[in-house]
């Protein structure tokens, strides 16, 4: 009797996700480098997963969410002066409190404060370049910063894609409530000619998950509260993974 | 009820803060001014990538349990995180982890392990990998090491007892190399 063999179904895997980016991108050396091996195993979800560290209320400052200064009451960074609000929520809608957020970005002309980069483009001392905060009760934070400039990759390694500019983007590593959760990603302002082009942000297949990276621009309210040196106002949610199945019983 | 999309992965690029990792993050067996209750071990590797070149500035953050099996203890925070230097070395303090029980309160168990997720430039999605240590028997049936059914894909998770200058004299030293792609790529697990 012969018998009938199924063919088997598709994994699906977080590997071939297409709301998630390509390890490998065309024209981004780097990528083809550090993108692992020809496989991925699979991964037994286990306490390590579903737990993780838990930073202490008290282990960030007020003040490390303001961007624009180097400290509160020195003179502001130059650039248009933004805040970025939004929540952290799980996969099931649930805030994520106590969220510990880094953010980190390139100042108005295009240049972090760091010193791997080599550009010309000038520095600017009032500008802090990297700050924390933890999400309130509800998942909620509000950074205040200034809106960085795009910037032109260096292009003179063999493969990289030349003229490639990445456009103004800011950097966010989320920790989540697990170690199973946490997120690193970018997020960029909408109406930007760069965003199209961007190897990066477009290395995510999905478009709408391209689109949640894009933040999104509130309207002007009408007066100007803080005349003379008001923010403009974008706002974004962040979903972190949520937690994965039970742990696993052996084989 | 419908569930969220998660938000999408994106690289670290090369500028990753020094500020954030700060002093003390690579030190888990006395970082918070206490000495931890456990087994001192300083586990260091070298990072290449898949040109066999030194990777340097990736970001290693790791997660363990503490000497007693806890992900909760009070005693012991057993979070890590460092970056790899000119030469692609990193390094870490810790205690070795003690075993966990799959399911609470189960007869099936973890190995001592050390959870690791690399970020850095060029790493579109962190990768992930498990540090064992070398000589457990639990290694034989921990349920992470014997769903990889390669052995020499099992065998990369393990470290080599080693000796490194830096560590201290009355520390063990276990070297966990990593390769971030190519032939030789190290053993990742599914993000």
């Amino acid at each position: 009797m012969k018998k009938i063999r199924k063919k088997p179904k598709k994994k699906t895997s977080v590997e071939n996700d297409r709301t998630q980016p390509r390890r490998r991108i065309a024209g981004y050396p780097n990528t083809f480098k550090r993108a692992g091996g020809a496989r991925f195993w699979p991964r037994v979800i286990s306490l390590a997963d579903t737990t993780g560290p838990v930073f202490a209320a008290g282990s960030v400052a007020a003040d490390e969410a303001d961007l624009s200064r180097i400290a509160p009451g020195a003179p502001r960074a130059l650039g248009q002066l933004i805040t970025v609000s939004g929540r952290v929520l799980d996969e099931s809608g649930r805030p994520v409190s106590g969220c510990l957020m880094e953010l980190w970005h390139a100042n108005a002309a295009g240049k972090y404060i760091h010193h791997n980069d080599p550009s010309p483009v000038p520095a600017d001392p009032n500008f802090r370049g990297h700050g924390r905060i933890l999400t309130d009760r509800a998942g909620r934070f509000r950074f205040r910063t200034i809106k960085p400039g795009g910037y032109a990759v260096p292009d003179h390694e063999p493969g990289a894609r030349a003229g490639w500019w990445r456009p103004p983007h800011l950097h966010f590593s989320l920790f989540g409530a697990d170690f199973g959760a946490r997120l690193i990603t970018q997020m960029f302002f909408p109406g930007e000619p760069l965003n199209g082009l961007d190897l990066i942000l477009n290395s995510i297949p999905d478009q709408a998950a391209r689109d949640r990276l894009v933040l999104r621009f509130v309207p002007l309210k009408g007066s100007n509260s803080q005349q003379g040196d008001a923010p403009l106002d974008y706002t974004q949610d962040f979903v972190l993974r949520g937690r994965r199945e039970t742990p696993f019983e052996g084989r | 009820m419908r569930r969220l999309v998660a938000t999408a992965d994106q690289t670290t690029g090369p500028f990753f803060p020094a500020q954030f990792i700060r002093r003390g993050d690579s030190d888990l067996a006395g970082g918070t001014g206490r000495r931890a209750a456990g087994e001192a071990h300083y586990v260091f590797g070298q990072v290449c990538d898949a040109d066999a070149k030194p990777a340097v500035n990736v970001i290693i953050e790791i997660w363990q349990a503490s000497a007693a099996g806890r992900f909760d203890d009070p005693d012991f925070f057993g979070w890590g995180r460092t970056w790899t230097d000119r030469e692609g070395f990193y390094s870490f303090t810790t205690v070795k982890p003690g075993p966990y029980p799959v399911r609470p309160g189960g007869n099936r168990w973890f190995a001592p392990r050390i959870s690791m997720r690399l970020l850095g430039s060029g790493l579109m999605r962190p990768l992930l990998t498990c540090l064992y240590f070398p000589g457990e028997a639990l290694n034989a049936t921990d349920p992470q090491l014997v769903a990889i059914r390669s052995l020499a894909a099992r065998k990369r998770l393990i470290a080599a007892a080693a000796a490194h200058a830096s560590a201290p004299p009355d520390m063990r030293a276990v070297r966990f190399d990593l390769c971030l792609g190519g032939r030789k790529a190290s053993t990742f697990l599914e993000g």
